[in-house]
């Protein structure tokens, strides 16, 4: 009897450790911001332009390799390493010409997390950065970081390049508004708190995706049904355009919780919330596309009235996305960019169709490798060059690398903005 | 990395328990028979090709609340289902299982928050397509089906026009009936199953009553 | 994945029930294999000299979600082998393809009878050989070598035998290609243009363990039924995936077959 129990208990707990999710959100360790930075003075732009720029491991722990990009987003500072692809968002604090950074790190290709305090000492550019003089060079940052194990490792780092990352005109563009619900960021991909953890994980732009519901509005999410990888609610079932508007508001739910925007509110948000500098509109529905060209026009609108400086591109994937665009009664009131002479599009096909649609940015597909002939040629006709989607690290080496793209599409911002700003092309 | 551990640990002491277990039986009965003799098919098959009719009620339960106006993530249901098995002559028996669960079924009244002033209606139902294995010692019978649910959402929200929408999921079943002979053929049970469609965090329990006729009988 | 787990504990448990009826019978619990029930193809079971054995079948292998961010089966039609030497010594081997992934095993092991179970130990290289050209025009193509050092326990019950296999996943070599690219941007795509990379990585990458059985169905016939839960950071069948996880990934592979 009892080895017959046991054998059930066992069957039991293999079936409950089976059913175990594999996608389980990574919960980052929660830091009290307001008790670690007591009594200091935040930081203002010019600490985090000091800041900014390629640092080199001295001491410590050797997890996140020997080259460290630090930028900022926002009133955050942020950190991006190869090694363990990290990114850090640390806030700060500037007392007795000491400096503080308190925050979490999480690698993003894994579900290693943990708590980083680091410090600059008065003499080893904590009293530059509080006087705001100099450009930063050699000053050094000390601490340590805890890990996911509840082990403490020092680290020791030292800024070797004064450069603004953020101010390179190259795009990182964040895949699904900034990652993939399989990073498990805790946030849903295509949704509003997903574009306002984007800059944060390293992107300057960000492409969405644009489906439609049944009653022709265009909202923001990527597969043309609904699964439980986007939204587990067991009754969102089957193709998304059987659904209207009213219906996904009120029964839908995405992975996190969040409800899924229109594009409007997404443009919105990434326009009123973000530093983000560029949106691709990856159209998915382009039997909308009078609606997304309308949203655009009033997102353009919205932009200029606010004095953000946001590109947003409407994406051709497709040749019927093409024809929508080209046919669209809307089309003749797209604004051509007095500098460049084009029309706010990305074009993913061939070099001819972006001639043929004056488009901003040409995309192609990263498998069709370097292209180098027709990328100059795009270049001299004042149109951009990205290309997509990049996320193994071996590829992403090779086009920053050897390739002369303006901007590369990643599901791994992190990855793209520690390699890109510690390469020679990043400096 | 917990998930692998227990998965391997439990698997491996799963399979050690059986080893024990058949070393301590093999002992006894070598006392019993000491000469290695020929085996006979220690079950005898009861049918070579069998139709079940089972129906049954059941709970559902849903990992999470499936709406945010829901209350609860258990929901009765009921279902009824078609099993046709082939048995050949030795343990395991192989066959293919259908039919019609109601996983689900909720309305909203008036006024809830979100839904305006009409009301709402929500349900789940599922059409099973399963590949069925089973095994049948004596009078009792286990098995298990794997294979696709064919799932159909039917939503009607704040007096919009109803509709329906439907997918396919992975799922699984498992089941354990017992047959009491009535006559030539047929015969009639209870039967407790389990369906569970993890990729979309759907578990039901139902119980029930089977009917079985054997078809070469 | 999670599926395929509870039907095979419900195909375990219902052979102990059946085991614990043969009690009843007072019949012998176990036996050694005569000749002409040496079915075995995982089993560690020992068996005659020179006797091969054939199993010829599927496998669904559910590739890992973070992966395919939905649960995918990948089926593949396999030949799983073993051939018997002297010393208890045997070859066993396995081929598999879907076309797309095409994938060669041999190994060498050494197995051991004892009154109930058998014991078995080994090692074997496993090459995978993937081409896929993508209906939008590019083609990628794929090699590896990976060595897998194991150890095999079997129960033999009464006409069925039960099988663990413990592997550890040893990743030699790993080469990867994009190219052939039918230039739909309206390029003539140059060599100089494919990308790839190739590692000798010589790490382990993770394990697997596996549990079948193998039993008559019908007449004579017996079927090989199993499932490989695998751990890995390089899931063979995935090589097309660009994996970018710096985890270990948890795959199932169910294999079935009718022994020959």
């Amino acid at each position: 009897m009892t080895k017959q129990l046991i054998t059930i208990m066992c069957a039991v707990a293999l079936i409950v450790s089976a059913c175990v999710a594999d996608l389980e959100p990574v919960s980052l360790p929660v830091v009290d911001y307001t008790s670690e930075l007591r009594g200091m003075l935040s930081f203002d732009s010019t600490a985090r332009r000091l800041l900014s720029g390629v640092y080199k491991r001295n001491e410590g722990t050797t997890r996140f390799g020997d080259r460290i990009a630090v930028a900022y987003d926002g009133q955050v500072v942020t950190m991006y390493t190869v090694r363990g692809v990290a990114f850090f968002t640390l806030r700060g604090g500037i007392a007795n010409d000491s400096v503080k950074l308190v925050g979490v790190w999480r690698g993003v290709q894994g579900s290693e997390t943990g708590i980083a305090r680091l410090s600059i000492r008065p003499s080893e550019g904590g009293r530059e950065i509080a006087e705001g003089k100099g450009n930063g060079l050699g000053l050094i940052l000390r601490g340590e970081i805890t890990t996911s194990s509840g082990s403490r490792e020092s680290y020791v780092i030292e800024k070797v390049d004064a450069t603004n990352l953020r101010q390179l005109d190259f795009e990182i563009i964040a895949h699904r508004g900034g990652g993939r619900n399989s990073e498990r960021l805790g946030v849903s991909e295509n949704s509003i708190p997903m574009v306002l953890l984007a800059g944060r994980l390293g992107a300057t732009a960000v492409e969405v995706d644009i489906q439609r519901t049944r009653d022709g509005e265009p909202i923001i999410f990527h597969d043309p049904t609904f699964t439980a990888r986007t939204v587990p609610s067991p009754y969102v079932i089957g193709d998304v355009d059987n659904y209207t508007l009213r219906q996904l508001k009120a029964v839908a739910r995405l992975v996190n919780g969040e409800t899924i925007p229109t594009l409007d509110e997404m443009l919105d948000v990434i326009i009123d919330s973000t530093e983000l500098r560029l949106v691709w509109l990856d159209v998915k529905a382009p039997s909308v596309m009078d609606a997304i060209l309308t949203s655009h026009a009033r997102a353009v609108e919205r932009a200029r009235q606010r004095g953000r400086d946001v590109d947003i591109l409407i994406g051709i994937p497709d040749d019927a996305t093409f024809s929508a665009v080209r046919n669209s009664r809307l089309f003749g009131s797209l604004e051509i960019d007095p500098k460049t002479g084009t029309l706010p599009i990305l074009c993913e096909l061939g070099v001819d169709r972006v001639r043929d649609v004056n488009a901003r940015v040409w995309a192609p597909r990263f498998t069709a490798g370097l292209q180098s002939t027709l990328v100059a040629e795009m270049k001299k006709e004042k149109r951009r060059c990205f290309v997509w989607t990049v996320d193994d690290q071996n590829f992403i080496s090779d086009f920053v690398s050897n390739g002369e793209f303006d901007g590369i599409l990643t599901n791994y911002p992190t990855l793209l903005a520690a390699m890109f700003y510690t390469s020679p092309k990043g400096r | 990395m917990t998930q692998s551990i227990m998965v391997v640990t439990t698997t491996v002491f799963f399979m050690l328990i059986q080893c024990v277990d058949a070393y301590c039986q093999q002992s006894d009965s070598s006392k019993i028979a000491p000469q290695l003799e020929p085996i006979s098919d220690s079950v005898t098959a009861r049918y070579q090709f069998e139709f079940t009719v089972v129906g049954t009620i059941g709970v559902t339960r849903y990992e999470d609340n499936p709406t945010r106006f829901s209350s609860t993530n258990r929901f009765r249901g009921f279902a009824g289902l078609l099993r046709a098995m082939w048995h050949p002559d030795h343990l395991l028996s192989i066959g293919v299982t259908s039919g019609y669960i109601l996983l689900s079924e909720e309305t909203f009244a008036s006024g809830t928050a979100g839904l305006l002033e009409s009301e709402s209606e929500v349900q789940l139902t599922a059409f099973p397509i399963l590949l069925s294995f089973a095994m049948q010692p004596g009078n009792l019978q286990i098995g298990a089906g794997v294979g696709a649910y064919m799932l159909t959402s039917a939503t009607r929200i704040a007096g919009e026009e109803k509709f329906t929408s439907s997918d396919f999921e992975l799922g699984v079943h498992a089941w354990a009936g017992y047959d009491f002979d009535v006559f030539s053929g047929f015969s009639v049970g209870p039967e407790v199953s389990l369906h569970v469609l993890s990729n979309r965090g759907i578990g039901a329990f139902h119980a029930g009553v089977r009917v079985q006729y054997d078809l070469l009988y | 994945m999670k599926q395929l787990l509870v039907i095979w504990l419900v195909l375990l448990l219902s052979v102990r029930v059946t085991v614990k009826g043969a009690e009843g019978a007072d019949t012998a619990l176990v036996k050694p294999a005569t000749e002409d029930e040496q079915h075995y193809i995982m089993a560690a079971t020992a068996v005659d000299w020179w006797r091969g054995g054939l199993s010829a079948g599927v496998v669904f292998s559910v590739l890992p979600q973070p992966l395919t961010e939905y649960p995918i089966p990948a089926p593949m039609i396999e030949l799983r082998g073993r051939f018997a030497l002297p010393l208890n010594l045997a070859i066993y081997g396995r081929l598999g393809s879907n076309i797309a992934t095409n994938i060669g095993q041999i190994g060498a092991m050494w197995t051991l009878n004892l009154p109930v179970v058998s014991l078995g130990g080994g090692l074997s290289g496993f090459i995978t050989y993937g081409n896929i050209t993508y209906i939008d025009g590019f083609n990628v193509v794929h090699e590896r070598l990976t060595f897998y050092p194991m150890a095999t326990a079997s129960l033999r019950l009464e006409k069925v035998t039960l099988t663990a296999r413990i592997e550890a996943e040893v990743l030699s070599y790993r080469r990867s290609r994009l190219g052939d690219a039918e230039g739909d941007n309206g390029n003539d795509r140059k060599n100089q243009d494919v990308i790839g990379y190739t590692r000798y990585d010589r790490q382990l990458t993770g394990g697997a363990i596996t549990l079948s059985i193998e039993q008559p169905f019908w007449k004579n016939t017996h079927i090989l039924l199993g499932v490989t839960f695998a751990y890995s950071r390089t899931p063979y069948q995935a090589w097309f995936l660009y994996n970018t996880f710096d985890d270990r990934l948890f795959s199932t592979e169910f294999f079935a077959g009718f022994i020959l």
